[in-house]
């Protein structure tokens, strides 16, 4: 395994978590506002109705890194989120620790659309998330309630609210996420997380 | 899909460690002033690729290693001339001239030498062009973390070489007289057969159709052993200006790549300092692998660089610890 050949060779190991959600809810803008590389974006101008609420989307992925010391590093991949593109999910998905539903607080639909990548997420890959409510600094019971029972969503998983121009507040998103899995492990009882 | 940008703001090894993650195919095109390289995936996986696009390195390292021969190479290089989707290799094994046997060390040396290669690199431009074949591709891959290893430890080594043979320019002489009787293996005496005084180290190396690495490491040994002598050449500019014309020649001008920097109108001129500056891809030499969880009903084939499920609590300490201190 990677981990064991990672030692032999005294090398470092890089752990990945996945930003996804529908469009427009500020993916693209969570991973550049965190990530320490210039995140590679890979836009497109929007041709069809879509244009009213972006110029450009993302196509395929966004890509940033942060380097936590010298031999390990985390890599920050976000989905495209249109749904033309989600065949781009499962490959993105493949192999991440875990990842963070961003919602556009400001957009009803926005839930809308995240209920189906939701459900494809937790099909694809059963590992731990976080859902981020981007342009919300507070959440109120009652709204945090409608969420849940949009997302059906388990009393365990965080909603966070966020903004994504915001380093301190994605670090909030990141943390909360790890802390899931941290909590994971402590659980189990084992040295292990993954495969969740 | 547009996939191109800066080797400042994207190190190679984060460049493959996208490609591979997301297992793409396709060519990803390289260019440092003049130079122009091309890297070559399959599902995320390396299949070939040359530091120099304007010569037939594969082809010329299977030429030197003797696996083909004159009937043989030239309907190849018909073949490759008439089908730019096929290359010289891939025609030499498709015409059965070359077994997979034989093919198997060489493309792999020949990966491991492309990316040393081009992590010699101080700066330069990427563009991935999505789907484009491998005219070389003859079966053989390799992961991109192991190449990149593999290359850095190269890299590690490549200070105490260039000590001992400074540059592509240097000419190498042999001792006319030794504190001992000299043991050689047959590698090393080939090498030595080649030495004449009047040979650079850049035509050693293109003469054997190995690598800088291989032929520059051995040279640097017989060196340090008291075998050969080094010094700097005479009349190296002189040499850079014939090799300048010869490399016109040799330029057989393939695609240039559709994005990043327009090629100018400029001979490549191979040699360049051995020790090029190069800034690290992370701090202290990181080389990353991806770890994390994997579905085993959903993975949908073996991928190497993402199958290791061993996070633990102390590691998500660091994380969170590393996050906090963002």
């Amino acid at each position: 395994m990677a981990s064991t050949r990672n030692r032999r060779r005294g090398t470092g190991t890089a752990v990945k978590i996945v930003v996804t959600g529908p469009f427009a809810a500020g993916k693209t803008t969570l991973i550049r506002t965190i990530s320490e590389i210039t995140v590679l974006s890979t836009e497109k101008d929007i041709s069809d109705s879509s244009r009213s609420r972006k110029a450009e989307t993302t196509v395929a992925m966004d890509f940033g890194r942060i380097t936590i010391d010298r031999d390990l590093v985390l890599y920050l991949f976000g989905t495209p989120g249109q749904d033309r593109f989600d065949f781009m999910w499962e490959i993105l998905g493949e192999g991440m620790l875990g990842y963070v539903l961003l919602v556009d607080a400001d957009r009803p639909d926005s839930v809308e659309e995240a209920v189906g990548i939701l459900a494809a997420f937790r099909k694809m890959a059963p590992v731990p998330y976080v859902v981020a409510l981007n342009r919300s600094s507070a959440l109120e019971p009652a709204d945090e309630e409608r969420l849940r029972t949009a997302l059906d969503l388990a009393a365990e998983v965080p909603i966070v609210p966020c903004d994504a121009t915001d380093r301190e507040s994605v670090k909030s998103v990141l943390l909360a996420l790890l802390y899931v899995l941290l909590e994971g492990t402590e659980a189990a009882g084992a040295d292990v997380v993954a495969q969740a | 899909m547009k996939l191109e940008g800066s080797l400042d703001a994207f190190s190679l090894p984060d460049v493959f460690a996208l490609l591979a993650m997301t297992k793409k195919t396709g060519g990803l095109y390289l260019q440092h002033e003049v130079a122009r390289g091309v890297v070559f995936f399959n599902d995320g996986a390396l299949t070939g690729g040359s530091s120099d696009v304007t010569r037939q390195v594969l082809a010329r390292r299977l030429v030197a290693a003797g696996h083909a021969d004159d009937d043989a190479l030239t309907a190849a290089v018909a073949t490759a001339k008439d089908n730019s989707a096929v290359g010289v290799v891939k025609a030499l094994r498709d015409a059965a001239a070359v077994d997979d046997a034989a093919l198997q060390p060489v493309v792999t040396e020949h990966l491991v030498d492309t990316v040393f290669d081009l992590l010699r690199w101080p700066d330069g431009t990427f563009a991935f062009q999505l789907d484009e074949a491998n005219p070389d591709d003859v079966g053989v891959t390799m992961s991109p973390e192991d190449a990149v290893t593999e290359a850095r430890r190269r890299l590690a080594d490549w200070a105490t070489v260039a000590e001992r043979v400074p540059s592509p320019a240097t000419v190498l002489s042999v001792a006319l007289s030794l504190a001992e009787d000299p043991t050689l293996t047959r590698d090393e005496w080939s090498l030595l057969a080649l030495v004449d005084g009047h040979r650079t180290v850049a035509e050693i190396v293109s003469l054997t159709g190995r690598g800088d690495y291989a032929v520059v490491s051995r040279l640097a040994d017989l060196v340090q052993r008291g075998l050969l002598r080094s010094g700097e050449a005479d009349g190296v500019d002189a040499m850079l200006r014939r090799q300048s014309a010869l490399a016109a020649l040799e330029d057989v001008s393939p695609p240039p790549p559709r994005a990043a920097v327009p090629v100018q109108g400029v001979t490549p001129e191979r040699p360049e300092p051995f020790l090029a500056p190069r800034r690290p891809a992370h701090p202290d030499g990181f080389q990353p692998s991806l770890v994390g969880a994997v579905d085993g009903a959903t993975a949908m084939a073996p991928q190497p660089l993402i199958t290791d499920p061993h996070i633990n609590r102390s590691m998500l300490l660091r994380l969170i610890a590393g996050v906090r201190g963002l």
